[in-house]
């Protein structure tokens, strides 16, 4: 068996554009903020440098690590996770931002979230893959893999972080309908989670706040002033943008312009060209990653293929779409882009995994020719 | 449905199935996305473009230097300094008492005064001390509390105080003129406002930013006069003197030069110093030689004389009838000699009434109207100084019976000094009438004349033998006639004594009177002409002759007298009289070799300002301002402020030392530019490159580029100068 090394590069290939962009994007963006905060314009440019350097090492890494062994790491991981968020719940670092999501580990300081929307899918699709036969089931086959997923998007909820949180929870529901739950069991499931919902987001005020700064702006145009920011940033920058570096929203007129809200100082220094770049480098992402999905024989592989894919995808869209106006403002990084800490890390490692598991699309049919 | 049921290939083909709804519906969202971009970046692209320049720009006003007032030798009549103001924010005060008790140190009134300012609720700006001196601030304008605000505002400054006040005028509050030459020459004088486009940051701080429009303020240009400024102070000082003297109501006088019109000195009095204004200075302000009109008596005589000659119905030697009590159209007119009868020369001479009211019957009306006219009565002579009262001239159509005798000897008419002293400056100048001017340049900051006024004639009145043969009539007057206390050894003098009652209560008075005499010099070549007027002489005295003539001849002794000066007009004077020169103390030195014009050095970095007073060789001495301490960045030093102000000239460069107060900036590394390499470029060439970098320059010398201040490489803030040292390559 001669195993030929054979990742899908349509999907390294944009993952790595997006990472060179984001060392302009971010180096720009937050040059004024650093200057003002470490007196060093590069400060946090530096520590992004040293991030995607890290990460293009650790997606070559997991790209050669066999996806499968994931498997037999899955449960402790998931175990550690939800220790690491309960632990962060009881005290972790200080909150930040009002919200208690960090583990301070020094130079390692990391989200647990970050960890946690890729353990989760990884053991999800290690339950869907092994419980296959009898996933249709209730008691034994879907409650416990929800179990699992309500637990560690509820300590992230409570964080609280509610758009992360969503975000995980949509994509382990996607890969529960791709698998052969019950379409009913999930649809009874959301039914019976949006009473609960509706009385978390009624308890917290920012999140009303934004909803009708949100309604408000589709009503009449007015919009919460970092909205306003963000669309100044793409208006102005048109077309053709007003030029890499060039960018004058960074000057404390946008808040979070290297975090949240880079997107809009992209459409600003390369415009139209620009955003819509990024947009299609995602695309490309979603349509190769969903086709590995598609043609991928092993079922945990196919599961963990997708469940990235999806999450990654579901970030990288719900960003842009704050970021334009098109759904309400919330806390969402841009995956590889944005300057966000460790989380360009772990989204390297899951699409290390991903290129692993496109290397292997043909040696598992092999194998199986092989029995 | 139980999908476990299903087969393999079934099983892949659902999930294949359900990947591409999800992919969809993705696919929707990055449609949504899409849509919304196009939106906002294309489509309505322009709206946020304004809402960014709008947030992003901050247009500040640079305001311009106002023009200087130089007198014809180039002293500095009026220049500029600054004054400040102090006003409040009483919401972003922190405590106001202390703020209130530092305020009431330096300026002396009570605290509770300012108290009650800084505590003032629903404003957010309430002045506490406006227009305070530069020398009295005591510090307070680099003091930086909280919630003060110092306004820096430009002010004039009177280097004679009340002398020539009258002609340059003053400037209000809002250093716009509001009379004299600050008024007439306002245009010319303000300059324009510039701007730059200052970037703004989200927190509202400015930054200079090189690619956003700026436009430098063009300074006003300079306005230099006629007047010189000793003829103005022997003016000033002797009909001051005189109207003490014969302790009249007021007086002016005026000197001109006969060939070209200049006005060479003016004055009024009472008069003032626009440098400290008081409510009782209105009378004093008011330039009465060109607003103040009143029947001019004997010396109107001159239209009934020249036309007389000119018109042939007279000649020096015709004999004419003068009982000192004659009936003239049935209007008593009276003379204070008792000839029977006088030749014309005579009646010239001892100013009879009489005489000259029968001439002027012979004339008749139609004539008298036009000699009077050309002479420029009832007109305006076009002066640029605002104010003018043209006066009054009957038309033909108007008169009475009475009227021409009446008008003959200069009543029912009214006329202005300025008036007076050209129709005889007429005469002077061989009866070639010139129009009076008082403006003889404007000129730019670089010293470059922009306007030069030329001496104009207005028109030939009289025939040059007619303006002789009166000349010699006139020469009489002050020889033997009402207006000896005029004469001067060893010169000859041609004048007219004017004394004229006053109308008080609508009657005229005999015992207030105008006075004037209007005398010229020499007599073979006239080259100056003094007109004075005495309103209301009290001391006795009231005849023009007695009291205006002895202030004529000194102020003409003090002028003849003056050394120093190269004007022409002077210099003929000086030569033609036969004087023991007298000692005038020179007011200042004027526009000699030594002199230098202060450069412009604010704002600059403080090596390039010593750069440039170097190679001007001016001594310097810099005083610091407490510096600030910064950390990963760089200060630099640049010149806050500089004494004397740009754009003025100082007399002797060796005793001019210039005073620069330093403030150290601190300037963040990457904003700093790389200077370029301009060396042997041309100049223009050089500029261009500088400007497109960002840079400002400035140029000494003239050729191509020899060296540049920073040299090329160094690292600069944008909109910071380089100095530019030109050589003319041979």
């Amino acid at each position: 068996m001669s195993h030929k090394y054979k990742i899908d590069i349509w999907i390294l290939i944009p993952v790595l554009i997006l990472m060179i962009f984001s060392i302009g994007a971010v180096y720009s963006a937050s040059s004024t903020f650093s200057h003002e905060k470490y007196q060093d314009s590069n400060y946090l440019f530096k520590q992004h440098g040293i991030k995607v350097l890290l990460s293009i090492i650790v997606i070559f890494v997991f790209a050669k690590i066999d996806y499968r062994y994931l498997e037999d790491i899955s449960k402790p991981l998931i175990w550690i996770t939800i220790a690491l968020l309960i632990f962060t719940l009881i005290g972790g670092r200080g909150p930040i931002k009002g919200a208690s999501r960090w583990i301070n580990l020094g130079p390692l300081s990391f989200q647990p979230s970050e960890l946690a929307r890729y353990s989760v899918i990884i053991y999800v699709a290690v339950l869907l893959a092994r419980k296959k036969e009898y996933i249709y089931l209730l008691y034994k086959g879907y409650l416990p893999v929800l179990f699992y997923i309500l637990l560690v998007t509820g300590l992230i909820l409570i964080q609280p972080n509610f758009s992360v949180s969503m975000i995980i929870f949509s994509t382990c529901m996607l890969m529960m309908f791709l698998s052969e739950v019950k379409l009913k069991h999930l649809i009874f499931t959301i039914l019976a989670l949006i009473p609960f919902a509706a009385v978390f987001v009624l308890s917290k005020d920012y999140i009303i706040g934004r909803i009708t700064s949100y309604a408000d702006y589709h009503s009449s145009g007015n919009t919460s002033y970092q909205l306003q920011q963000a669309l100044i940033g793409f208006g102005n920058g048109g077309l053709t943008g007003i030029g890499p570096g060039n960018s004058n929203q960074r000057e404390f007129f946008l808040p979070e312009a290297h975090g949240d809200f880079i997107y809009s100082i992209i459409g600003e220094e390369y415009g139209f060209i620009g955003t819509f770049i990024i947009l299609f480098l995602y695309f490309i992402i979603l349509f190769r990653g969903y086709k590995i999905a598609k043609e991928f024989k092993d079922d945990f592989g196919r599961y963990l293929a997708f469940g990235i894919i999806t999450l990654i995808s579901l970030n990288a869209l719900v960003n842009m779409s704050v970021a334009s106006g098109v759904i309400p403002t919330t806390g969402v990084t841009l995956p590889f882009v944005s300057y966000g800490g460790t989380s360009i890390i772990f989204t390297s490692a899951a699409i290390g995994v991903l290129l692993n598991i496109s290397s292997q699309r043909d040696e598992v049919i092999e194998e199986v020719v092989i029995e | 449905m139980d999908y476990g049921k299903y087969k393999s290939a079934d099983k892949n083909l659902i999930q294949r199935r359900k990947i591409n709804f999800i992919l969809l519906i993705l696919i929707i969202v990055f449609a949504a996305v899409f849509l919304k971009l196009v939106n906002v970046q294309i489509i309505d692209s322009e709206k946020y473009k304004i809402a960014a320049r709008k947030q992003y720009e901050n247009k500040i006003t640079l305001s311009p230097f106002r023009g200087l007032i130089y007198d014809r030798n180039m002293n500095i009549l009026v220049s500029n300094s600054y004054e400040f103001s102090f006003a409040a924010d009483p919401n972003m005060i922190e405590k106001p008492e202390e703020v209130a008790k530092i305020f009431s140190n330096v300026f002396g009134k009570s605290a509770e005064e300012y108290l009650s300012k800084l505590t003032m609720p629903n404003t957010s700006f309430v002045y506490l001390e406006r227009k305070v001196d530069v020398n009295n601030t005591k510090g307070l304008d680099t003091l930086n509390i909280n919630g003060v605000i110092v306004l820096k505002e430009p002010k004039r400054i009177y280097n004679y105080g009340s002398l020539a006040s009258q002609i340059t005028g003053f400037t209000n509050i809002d250093n716009k003129g509001q009379t004299g030459i600050e008024l007439s020459m306002e245009s010319e004088l303000a300059g324009r406002e510039g701007f730059v486009i200052m970037q703004r940051d989200g927190r509202g701080n400015n930054r200079p930013a090189i690619e956003f429009p700026r436009k430098d303020p063009e300074n006003g240009n300079s306005i230099v006069l006629t007047i010189d400024v000793n003829i103005q102070k022997f003016v000033e000082e002797e009909l001051r003197d005189g109207v003490n003297t014969f302790n009249a109501d007021g007086g002016k006088a005026i000197v001109l030069a006969v060939k070209t019109g200049e006005i060479l000195g003016m004055a009024s009095y009472p008069s003032y110093d626009p440098n400290n204004i008081t409510i009782n200075d209105t009378i004093g302000m008011k330039n009465s030689v060109i607003s103040d009109v009143f029947e001019p008596g004997s010396t109107f005589k001159l239209i009934t004389a020249a036309a007389a000659i000119e018109e042939k119905f007279e000649d020096k030697n015709s004999v004419i009838e003068t009982d000192n009590i004659s009936e003239v159209q049935g209007l008593k007119i009276t003379d204070v000699h008792s000839a029977k009868s006088m030749t014309f020369e005579k009646i010239v001479e001892q100013s009879s009434n009489v005489g000259f009211s029968k001439v002027s019957l012979k004339l008749g009306a139609e004539r008298f109207y036009k000699y009077a006219r050309d002479f420029g009565f009832g007109i305006y002579s076009g002066i640029e100084l605002p104010g003018e009262n043209r006066g009054y001239l009957k038309r033909p159509i108007d008169f009475n019976s009475f009227s021409l005798p009446y008008m003959s000897i200069g009543y029912e008419v009214l006329v202005n000094s300025l008036q007076i002293a050209n129709a005889y400056s007429s005469i002077a100048n061989n009866g070639m009438m010139m129009k009076p001017f008082i403006v003889k340049k404007e000129i730019s900051n670089d010293m470059r004349i922009i306007y030069e006024s030329k001496p104009t004639q207005i028109r030939q009145v009289v025939s040059e033998k007619t303006a002789k043969s009166l000349t010699e009539m006139f020469q009489n007057v002050v020889e033997s006639g009402t207006g000896t206390s005029a004469g001067i050894e060893g010169i000859k003098i041609a004048g007219k004594t004017g004394t004229a009652q006053r109308l008080v209560d609508g009657k005229y008075s005999s015992n207030s009177h105008n006075a004037s005499f209007v005398g010229y010099f020499p007599a073979e070549n006239p080259g100056l002409i003094i007109l004075v007027a005495l309103n209301n002489p009290k001391s006795g005295d009231y005849y023009g002759g007695k009291v205006a003539a002895p202030i004529f001849k000194k102020i003409a002794e003090r002028i003849i007298g003056f050394k120093g000066t190269s004007d022409i007009y002077q210099s003929t004077i000086v030569s033609t009289g036969n004087f023991e020169l007298k000692d005038e103390k020179i007011i200042t030195a004027g526009y000699s070799d030594n002199s230098v014009l202060i450069p412009n050095l604010l704002n600059l970095k403080q090596e390039d300002a010593i750069e440039i007073l170097k190679e001007n060789n001016i001594k310097y001495q810099l005083i610091n301002n407490e510096a600030k301490a910064g950390s990963g960045n760089s200060t630099i030093r640049v010149i806050e402020s500089q004494i004397p102000l740009p754009n003025e000239r100082v007399a002797d460069i060796n005793s001019l030392t210039v005073l620069l107060t330093v403030k150290e900036t601190i300037i963040s590394n990457d904003r700093l530019v790389a200077v370029p390499d301009v060396s042997n470029l041309s100049l223009r060439k050089a500029i261009n490159i500088l400007l497109s970098n960002g840079f400002d320059f400035f140029v000494s010398g003239t050729g191509k580029i020899a060296g540049q201040t920073p040299p090329p490489g160094t690292k600069q803030l944008p909109g910071s100068k380089v100095i530019l040292y030109c050589r003319n390559h041979q």
